[in-house]
């Protein structure tokens, strides 16, 4: 059982992360040597226009006072308003986030389902061909940036071979012909939950791509940390006892080297997470999916302010959740951590 | 160590690509469009003999444009780790020596650091500074350094309950003599093997950073932005245009992973 003494530590170590990363994606957007205001209104903008961004976005007025307002702004879950839609930027996160959630849940989930039996299989045949192959791979996968991976993949499976389709969440003639109704705003779900299979099909087909290119990455470092993890715990001592006891080879793997070695890999999965949240971004510009990711490079490219701010806290908010969440894991697993020795 | 010519191909890779990016402006034929001159009559031309790598959308040759991205990359890159192993190294020996409040209070705020996702930390920052190499550097440097302060400090305290030091100490030497000559020295071998693996990902963040518009801009050749630029003519059969910058990134990112993995003597 988990302590409670050891929740609470870690959950108060969690907490002031997190009043760190608030304050300091304040301070650090302000401290630096340039004038967002000038930024945002563009090269070209007049003096007026300027002035007109800056009050907009609070900048004329005393830095405690801007501090305070950002942070009672984000304790009722207010991100600011776009400079150039005038939309909330909380209802658009609420419109974008599912659909980033479905398509990093299936990338990611991809990289766990297959870079952990991958990694045992590589790791229990040590310099077979197979662990030789899938070594090679691991290193080029994490080499390799992740839009040069997607644009590879739509030319290979949508251009040449014409198996999938190229980007978007379904076809215009789906979407048109059997719309989805939106209830939890992810797809597959709510397709699902209305009987609406012919659109369920070419959401499938939609998210195959996305979904691989966002579980490269991640893939890859689980594969590799898997294999290492399975061949120290082989090597340790006791494995040697268990064999010299005679016991089955299955039995050995199972029940004597998988314990130990799925530990770090649980610790590095965590970490791995911000690659799949990063590598979304460009996923999702270059497959036009409808997520947080694309909403931030549109903001990028109309030099709108709030929604970069907005998408980057939420972002990494997920990110210290799911650390958070790891290390219970990792303790409720491992006698060690949770006696706190 | 045995002899393992694959480090030998990371080091003569790595060589060749430095010397073609000091020499770009000698070695290609096509310097000036290689620094982003317009040949609009030659635009989107297949590899050939003339131009072994083909030409971009603007009619300029992919070879010379890669060279030149090359010259972007790495000095980028350079200053990137330059810079954050300066600041790390810093921040993690004045923690680590000095111990106490000041150690916990500096691990602290590294640990906000670290909690960011280092290119979307760059992409806010660089939202704010305006995009351009100089932001970029200053971004990616900032997103950077936290791990080599964690590095440092790492080293710092295992060293430091070694006899050597304590030995030092014992005759009386002061805590920034310790740290400068006895501290340093010692952690410095895991600190360059850091930072030759961070180079190959410096060039991976970095090139995502130009992807999507908020590094180098045109017309600068940089290998994030070749490929952004060029992949509307991909599906058109211009493969060549992203192809090569992608190839570009990616082999370069390979060479700095694997010869950090070989100086470390570790497996995979």
């Amino acid at each position: 059982m988990l302590r409670l003494d050891f929740l609470l530590r870690r959950l108060f170590t969690s907490l002031l992360v997190v009043a760190g990363v608030i304050t300091l994606a304040f301070f650090v957007t302000r401290m630096l040597p340039s004038d967002p205001a000038r930024t945002f209104a563009g090269m070209r903008a007049r003096p007026e226009q300027v002035e007109i961004i800056r009050s907009r976005l609070g900048l004329d007025r005393p830095l405690p006072e801007q501090f305070l307002r950002y942070l009672s702004g984000l304790a009722q879950g207010d991100f600011g308003n776009s400079l150039v839609t005038k939309r909330s930027v909380s209802e658009d996160l609420g419109i974008f986030l599912p659909a980033t959630l479905e398509l990093i849940l299936c990338g990611f989930g991809l990289a766990l389902l297959i870079g952990i039996p991958a990694g045992l299989l590589a790791g229990a045949s040590e310099q077979s061909a197979f662990d030789r192959l899938t070594g090679a791979a691991a290193v080029v996968a994490t080499a390799a940036p992740v839009f040069a991976l997607a644009l590879l993949t739509q030319q290979i499976f949508f251009n040449q071979l014409q198996w999938l389709p190229l980007n978007g969440r379904l076809d215009a003639e789906i979407s048109i012909g059997h719309p989805v109704t939106a209830i939890s705003g992810f797809l597959l779900l709510d397709a699902a939950l209305t009987g609406n299979w012919v659109a369920w099909r070419n959401g499938v087909a939609h998210l195959i791509l996305p979904a691989t290119v966002v579980a490269a990455y991640p893939l890859a470092i689980i594969l590799r940390m898997t294999r290492n993890a399975l061949v120290d715990a082989l090597g340790q001592p006791h494995m040697a006892v268990a064999r010299a006891k005679g016991l089955p080879s299955r039995t050995l793997l199972l029940r004597h080297a998988l314990p130990n070695a799925i530990l770090p890999v649980l610790t590095l999965a965590g970490l791995t997470f911000a690659y799949a949240i990063t590598g979304s971004v460009f996923v999702e510009v270059l497959f036009r999916w409808p997520g947080i990711g694309k909403y931030m490079a549109d903001a990028i490219v109309s030099k709108d302010f709030p929604p970069i701010l907005a998408v980057t806290l939420v972002s990494t908010l997920a990110f210290v959740g799911v650390t958070f969440c790891v290390d219970l894991l990792t303790a409720a697993l491992d006698p060690r951590v949770r006696q706190g020795r | 160590m045995s002899f393992r010519p694959a480090i030998w191909l990371n080091i003569l890779f790595l060589a060749a690509l430095l010397v073609a990016a000091i020499g770009a402006p000698w070695l290609t034929p096509y310097a000036a469009e290689g620094a982003g001159t317009p040949n609009l009559p030659h635009k989107l031309l297949p590899p050939s003999w003339a131009h072994l790598l083909g030409t971009d959308e603007m009619g300029r040759d992919m070879l010379a444009r890669i060279l030149y991205g090359a010259r972007t990359s790495l000095l980028l890159a350079g200053l990137v780790i330059g810079g954050s192993v300066t600041l790390g190294v810093a921040v993690g020996l004045a923690a680590g020596a000095a111990g106490g409040w000041l150690d916990e209070f500096a691990m602290r705020i590294t640990d906000i650091f670290l909690a960011f996702p280092p290119l979307l930390f760059a992409i806010l920052l660089v939202s704010v500074l305006g995009g351009g190499f100089a932001s970029a550097v200053l971004a990616l440097g900032l997103a950077w350094w936290p791990l080599y302060a964690v590095l440092v400090r790492g080293q710092v305290v295992r060293l430091t309950g070694l006899p050597f030091v304590e030995a030092a100490r014992s005759i009386g030497a002061s805590p920034a003599r310790i740290a400068r000559r006895h501290l340093l020295p010692n952690a410095l071998g895991p600190l360059l093997v850091q930072a030759t693996v961070d180079v190959g990902a410096v060039i991976l963040v970095a090139s995502g950073l130009s992807f999507i518009g908020l590094g180098p801009q045109p017309p600068a050749a940089d290998w994030g932005l070749m490929i952004n630029s060029g992949r509307q003519f991909v599906l058109s059969g211009s493969w060549w245009v992203a192809g090569f910058p992608s190839l570009a990134i990616l082999l370069t990112a390979l060479a700095f992973a694997t010869l950090g993995d070989s100086l470390r003597g570790g497996r995979n």
